[in-house]
């Protein structure tokens, strides 16, 4: 389980650390933990941080004053551009101008941010990065966010060190933020600003990341696990509804990852949680199971395979279960031989609404089952595996 | 003054162990024992990764040099976690700390105070090896002396007090 701790450990190493995963394996909660503790960190109630002092044998350690830690959280989208991220000109109501209305050169959430770590450090979430024109939203900005070629970490200019000219401003001319914290032309990038993105694996929809930016993060995979999806379940105590939840998942992610592949697969915040299902009593959490098939697995599953009825159709073993009385919520269509024929071809809808919770729990139970059936067998051919010929 | 923010410490109080190795009391004991925690984490990709010969993963650091009187020089530091299937899995050793060859800051005459011989346990346990890490992921050591733990910053005294080794982001 990769935790929070280990993405600030990794980000201070490397600066900018891209999660990316699969929908539901709590890539934007962990970014939410990460910025909680890079201000702990960072901000320091008293802005004092532990230091060690290398000439000191004996009192090595003392505290010392630090800049402020601060943070800011976008999200790309078609229509976040260059002007937001970095810099732009913004309207701006003046009476010098005929028209009452003027442009004014606005710093971006990355310079703006940038600018206030000069003196500290600063860390700039961005969620969904390849939902945005990455490429077209950095511009020249993508070389500053290299390590080295920004300033040292005492703010003094390094051999490598680059320095891109701000658009929009004169020679010589500043750009002040309301902070009061003057910007030059020559802009070069502070060592401390860090970056924390995360991606979806599941959008294809959206051209994947420009290789460009892609090989400026270190990458940190968030694989759906069994491990997590244990955790998120809760533990089992007088009733083994978080047990089939993870049998259910289980055996639905292994039919994901057989046949779209495992970046598809379902994570574990797609289970209740705040209470999780162990920490409920056995029928609230049987309804919540149910619930949350209805209103947030089924819908998904139904996204991934709607061009592949037949598919969904084994995943869910819905002829299987079915012809057992079970219903899951999906309906499926067969064409007769004729219409086969004619070229007509089956397909599933949702049909949740006309399936009761008792109908859908007992679905689910079957489902779940098969993962722990496979678990046993698998079990039972590793120790057959293991016992000595006679 | 010199000062370096650090981010990280790794600690272990004393154990007669401890002194056996550092002081050579017990000429077979060569490492400092620390309990099993994921130190690979403290080190954050900085060490040098292999395998001994008796297939225990080992990970080599170097403590930056310190630049009091008298200095010390950079000096690598091995660690050792004990493989599954074998005693202490799961447990660490720092190796090569005995008295000729361990750490010169943690070494008999350095690190603990004259008057070390006289404490009382409790007292003696409040002695303690670091290794911190900076924030540029550098490590450097030191031995903190009984006499000068009320003088740790706040934030480090209390992970001092809740375990006798492991180690922690500050």
């Amino acid at each position: 389980m990769i935790s929070a701790e280990d993405v600030l450990s990794a980000m201070e190493k490397h600066t900018n650390v891209l999660l990316y995963g699969p929908p539901g394996t709590g890539k934007s909660y962990l970014m939410k933990q990460v910025q909680n503790l890079f201000l702990a960190k960072y901000s320091g109630a008293a802005g004092l941080s532990c230091a060690v002092d290398t000439t000191a044998e004996r009192r090595a350690f003392a505290e010392m004053p630090v800049g402020r830690g601060c943070s800011r959280w976008v999200t790309f989208h078609q229509g976040y551009a260059y002007e937001d991220f970095v810099i732009g000109l913004r309207p701006q109501a003046s009476a010098a101008v005929r028209g009452g209305v003027g442009l004014e050169v606005r710093a971006g959430v990355l310079l703006e941010l940038a600018a206030q770590s000069v003196d500290g450090a600063g860390l700039l979430l961005i969620d969904e990065i390849n939902r945005g024109n990455a490429s077209r939203i950095f511009g020249e900005f993508i070389t500053l966010m290299e390590p080295d070629k920004r300033l040292r970490e005492d703010g003094s200019e390094a051999a490598t060190t680059v320095a891109v000219t701000l658009p929009y401003l004169a020679e010589s001319q500043t750009l002040r933020l309301e902070s009061g914290i003057e910007i030059p032309r020559e802009f070069r990038m502070p060592r401390r600003l860090y970056t924390l993105a995360s991606m979806n694996s599941v959008d294809k929809s959206i051209a994947p990341i420009d290789s460009a930016i892609r090989r400026r993060f270190y990458v940190i995979h968030l694989h759906p696990n069994k491990q997590d999806l244990v955790s998120a379940a809760g533990a089992a105590g007088s009733h083994h509804v978080p047990q089939l939840a993870v049998d259910l998942f289980d055996e639905l992610n292994r039919g994901i990852g057989l046949h779209l592949g495992p970046e598809y697969m379902l994570g574990q915040f797609y289970l209740p949680s705040s209470p999780c299902l162990g920490e409920m009593d056995e029928v609230t959490a049987q309804k919540a199971l149910v619930e949350c098939w209805r209103f947030k697995v089924l819908p998904q599953l139904l996204e991934l395979f709607h061009d592949r009825p037949a598919v969904c159709r084994k995943v869910l073993a819905l002829e299987h279960l079915e012809a057992k009385r079970s219903r899951s919520g999906v309906q499926l269509t067969k064409p007769s031989s004729d219409e086969e024929y004619e070229g007509a071809a089956e397909f599933v809808v949702n049909a949740q609404a006309e399936a009761s919770d008792k109908d859908i729990y007992e679905y689910l139970t079957r489902l779940a089952s098969r993962a722990a059936s496979r678990a046993m067998r698998e079990s039972k051919s590793d120790d057959d595996d293991g016992t000595p010929a006679s | 003054m010199a000062l370096h923010q650090i981010d990280a410490i790794l600690w272990r109080s004393y154990m007669t162990s401890t002194s056996d190795a550092l002081w050579g009391t017990r000429s077979n004991q060569y490492y400092i024992d620390l309990p099993a925690s994921d130190y690979e984490t403290f080190f954050a990709g900085r060490a040098e990764q292999s395998t001994d010969e008796e297939n225990n993963p080992t990970f080599r650091i170097r403590l930056e040099p310190f630049d009091g009187h008298p200095a010390v020089a950079q000096y690598q530091i091995e660690f050792e976690k004990k493989r599954e299937g074998i005693a202490r899995a799961g447990s660490w050793n720092i190796n090569g700390q005995h008295s000729d060859t361990a750490y010169p800051l943690w070494k008999s005459g350095r690190g603990p105070s004259k008057r070390f011989q006289e404490m009382g346990l409790d007292e003696k346990k409040k002695n303690f090896i670091i290794i911190a890490r900076d924030v540029e992921g550098k490590f450097h050591g030191r031995w903190v002396r009984a006499e000068d733990f009320d003088e740790l910053p706040h934030r480090i005294k209390t992970l001092l007090e809740q375990k006798s080794a492991g180690w922690s982001l500050l």
